[in-house]
């Protein structure tokens, strides 16, 4: 099947500095991928580049098949077909909601313009508004404006640079689910770009980690945060702690945690000494269980307590227990481990970050 | 040569200049010429007349215009900085309508008033002559003030030139120390300790600025200098332009009043920068006046009418008074060639100015390099320098390149050219560039920030092309910022009265020279007509200005 975008090998630079390096990936029609990454990563360059804004020094980017960025080459993003979101939203203060909706769409009549607006209006919950101007729009309302203004002459490819970031945090994550519907109800392709990682999960069916400038992992947000690949995507994404451990002679892992079978991220010789990861949800806290820790801390995060727990080698895990079990620092509870995928890092492959 | 292209083009990357950055750096060089030319003669040698000057009247003319700034300033502070505190902090009748019209002595040029005032307080004026008329007393019974005199001349200009430290400090403090005049007010300080021991420092970078850009303007006056006969810099440049014939000498004067300019522009950049800082907090919550009992309440309302009418209701009435005594002689064919003239002259210079800013500024926004945006600062220098100066470094340019070309046709062809330039009205529009685009500019580079890159780019990625996104993007959105600039440099010029009376061409009369001249004759009412309509012209963009002042108020209530 024919890929909607395909970024081969992509590499950005400004001057002698390379911001995005050897970057390849590709969306389906009607998938939404997600660029995450801490701030200065390269995600943004890669995305102005997608969109034709950026130039690439090396490798490709297709569009429905057809090449539109290579060395040397790159069609200019009126040519292109892309449908862009900024983080200012960029609405054009001196047009109407409609007359801001309608801008990109031309060779239509005008009839089929209002109808086109009246039915993207609809979309996103704003009907009625088309007089008014965007300064009497609260941020949401503006952010859904932009948003069916890149979607109006049904681009190719919906480009969103952190569209959320601008709005208060509570909007944020509701917003990305009511994007995501809207975007999967008109079979939308799209590309957001985020720093932060629940926002990507709401949104997106696959996420690539950035960090200086390098694709880390391109995968589901599941496959991300339990089989992480390398030790900044396992620091990066979600809660977790490191502890010690040691290879045994039958590949497993001998740890304060006891012997665990482990997936190993790197190819690892017996005797060699790992850090393995270890999640708060894979430790599950058990009364009954013989296996007991003492609480050395303790978060209240509504639902659940987040209990920092003391191994006999003195390292330290996470746990996360139902509110209701409310326990003292200084207790000792009982836990069992719950662990599908143990993943396990060499020594010494990067400090914990 | 082909070699010689080779280099060029190779020179041209390294400073990363493509045609308009070329453009944009030929026409910085242009207008910089007079200033760069007044410059120079600070290292001619000192000719005779130099020498005469410095024995005679220079330390004159350096007392003279330091003591009117001193005056200036006083006058300034005194009444800019009160009215702008009662207006902004204070509840009283009529603040509302003073908060805008505190601004309408801009509209006035300082000659204009200084000729209202002297038709109105001289021997032969109608308060002294109710005076004796009232006392019996007659020529030389009693003691009145001079109003032609230095002292006068500072009344003058305070009296017009306070709006600018007015406006700079209402919004210092409107703006910057609301949330910690609140904290002094809720630690217990009245309206007086707050203003003495917060609001004051708080502000003085405001202040600071608006006094520099006060006394700017008080350098470059001649109108009321001349016409009360204060031997200052201004006055002494033309007499020795016109009386001395020394066209050197009078450059070198130039160039030493620029050096006073200088400082007075490093004090406005230093102190502006230094505002920044200033600002603690973005949000402009609704603040809370201070209510004022009644004896306060007059006082405040006494202040600020009496800058108001002493500004700007008694000079224009009187000029409105005089137009209609004189309605019958003066509105002739003759007052309609001095309208038309200086529409002329307004118009095409605001047009020309409205054109070179799309063209810097665009140039900075689409390919601005640092060689770039120097250029653009550079060729928006222009505004501080007087008037006089820069005819002064328009005429010897001109004057040289006209005799240069008038020798060469003459040796080559053996005809003459003779003056080609000098004593045009292109050599008038010229010196109105060089002092006026910084006003264009700044508008049209205001207006143009407000477009962000963002817009650019959505309107590129809906598949807008250029030209398509200057049409529906940029000139709707610029199309306020565009007016606003023609506006304020077509006033501009109206006023624009000594490189204009250097610079015309013979007998090509304006409004500003009209006024100027009758006045000089003694002819007081007969220069009310022209005085009038530069008055109503400059009303103009004060109402803009108070626009933009109400505006930000229903923003701070909302």
């Amino acid at each position: 099947m024919q890929k909607q975008l395909e970024v081969n090998h992509a590499s950005v630079s400004y001057g002698s500095q390379r911001v995005v390096h050897d970057v390849s990936f590709d969306l389906d029609k009607g998938e939404i991928g997600c660029l995450l990454g801490p701030s200065g990563c390269g995600k943004t360059s890669l995305l102005r580049a997608i969109a034709g804004f950026e130039p690439l020094t090396d490798g490709e980017i297709l569009l429905h098949g057809r090449s539109v960025s290579r060395a040397g080459s790159t069609l200019s993003p009126e040519k292109r077909r892309v449908g862009m979101v900024f983080q200012d939203f960029a609405l054009y203060p001196h047009l109407t909601v409609e007359q801001n909706v309608a801008f990109g769409l031309r060779g239509e009549s005008g009839g089929e313009r209002r109808e086109r607006v009246k039915v993207l209006l609809s979309l996103v919950g704003l009907s009625g508004m088309e007089k008014k101007y965007p300064h009497q729009l609260s941020g949401g309302q503006q952010q859904r404006v932009a948003l069916i203004r890149a979607m109006a002459p049904r681009p190719d490819i919906l480009l969103l640079d952190e569209p959320f970031s601008g709005l208060d945090v509570e909007l944020r994550e509701q917003l990305a689910r009511e994007v995501r519907g809207i975007l999967k109800r008109e079979s939308v392709t799209a590309i957001l770009v985020t720093h932060d990682q629940l926002e990507a999960f709401a949104l997106a069916d696959a996420i690539g980690v950035l960090s200086d400038g390098r694709l880390r992992q391109w995968d589901s947000g599941y496959d991300l945060y339990h089989k992480p690949k390398d030790r900044f995507v396992a620091d990066f994404i979600g809660q977790g702690a490191m502890i010690p451990g040691c290879v045994s002679k039958r590949g497993d892992v001998e740890s304060a945690l006891g012997v665990l079978k482990g997936m190993f991220v790197k190819d690892v010789t017996p005797g060699e000494r790992v850090e393995l990861l270890v999640r708060p949800d894979d430790v599950v806290h058990d009364d009954e269980s013989e296996f007991q820790l003492e609480i050395v801390d303790k978060v209240f995060q509504g639902a659940e307590y987040l209990y920092t727990l003391l191994l006999g080698d003195g390292s330290e895990i996470l746990c996360l227990v139902q509110s209701h079990h409310d326990h003292a620092i200084g207790e000792k509870i009982g836990i069992r481990l719950h662990i599908d995928h143990l993943v396990a890092f060499p020594s010494g492959e990067g400090g914990p970050g | 040569m082909q070699t010689r292209v080779a280099q060029m083009r190779g020179m041209l990357k390294l400073t990363g200049l493509n045609a308009w950055g070329i453009g944009v750096l030929s026409i910085a060089l242009l207008l910089a010429i007079p200033v760069l030319l007044v410059l120079s003669f600070l290292f001619e040698p000192a000719g005779e007349v130099w020498q005469h000057l410095v024995d005679t009247v220079l330390q004159d003319y350096v007392t003279n215009s330091l003591l009117l700034m001193l005056g200036v300033a006083i006058g300034v502070l005194v009444l800019g900085v009160s009215t702008a505190w009662l207006t902004s902090m204070c509840d009283f009748p009529g603040r509302a309508v003073f908060e805008w019209a505190l601004l309408l002595p801009m509209a006035i040029p300082a000659y204009i008033i200084a000729y209202t005032y002297t038709g109105l307080f001289d021997f032969a004026g109608p308060v002294q002559s109710l005076l004796r008329e009232w006392t019996g007393w007659s020529y030389g019974d009693y003691w009145f003030p001079e109003i032609r005199s230095l002292e006068g001349a500072a009344l003058m200009l305070s009296l017009v030139l306070y709006p600018y430290v007015y406006l700079l400090t209402r919004a210092a403090f409107l703006g910057q120390s609301i949330c910690v005049l609140d904290v002094s007010r809720t630690l217990g300080n009245g309206p007086w300790r707050t203003f003495f021991s917060v609001a004051l420092p708080l502000a003085r970078p405001a202040i600071v600025a608006g006094l520099s850009l006060a006394l700017m303007e008080t350098l470059a006056d001649y109108g009321t200098v001349q016409y009360f006969g204060v031997s200052t810099f201004t006055t002494g440049i033309f007499r020795t332009w016109f009386g001395l014939n020394n066209a050197a000498a009078a450059a070198q004067l130039s160039a030493l009043l620029l050096l006073f300019v200088f400082a007075l522009i490093i004090i406005e950049k230093g102190s502006r920068r230094h505002a920044r800082y200033h600002h603690t907090s973005q949000r402009h919550q609704a603040l809370t006046r201070f209510q004022l009992n009644w004896r306060q309440a007059t006082m405040a309302f006494l202040i600020c009418a009496g800058a108001l009418f002493f500004g700007f209701l008694l000079p224009a009435g009187q000029l409105f008074w005089w137009a209609l005594t004189t309605a019958e002689e003066s509105f002739d064919g003759r007052f309609l060639s001095l309208i038309s003239h200086s529409l002329l002259l307004a118009g095409g210079a605001s047009l020309l100015a409205l054109l070179l800013a799309l063209f810097l500024s665009y140039g900075k926004r689409l390919h601005g390099n640092w060689l770039v945006k120097l250029a653009v600062r550079v060729a928006g220098m222009g505004y501080a320098i007087p008037g006089t100066v820069i005819a002064v470094g328009v005429v010897i340019p001109f004057a040289a390149f006209d005799n240069a070309l008038d020798a060469w046709m003459r040796e080559q062809f053996g005809w003459s050219t003779g003056l080609l330039l000098s004593g045009t009205l292109v050599a008038l529009l010229f010196a109105y560039l060089v002092r006026f685009l910084a006003v264009s500019l700044q508008t049209v580079e205001a207006g143009l920030g407000k477009i962000r890159p963002t817009m650019d780019e959505v309107a590129r990625s809906l598949g807008g092309r250029s030209g398509e996104i200057v049409r529906r993007v940029h000139i709707p959105m610029l199309k306020g910022s565009l007016m606003t600039a023609l506006l304020l440099v077509f006033v501009d010029v109206l006023k624009e009265l000594p490189a204009t009376l250097i610079l015309r061409p013979f007998n090509y009369n304006t409004l500003a020279v009209r006024a100027y001249e009758l006045a000089s004759d003694e002819r007081l009412a007969d220069a009310s007509y022209a005085a009038l309509t530069i008055v109503l012209v400059g009303i103009l963009p004060v109402m803009l200005l108070s626009r933009s002042i109400t505006r930000s108020r229903h923003a701070e209530t909302a």
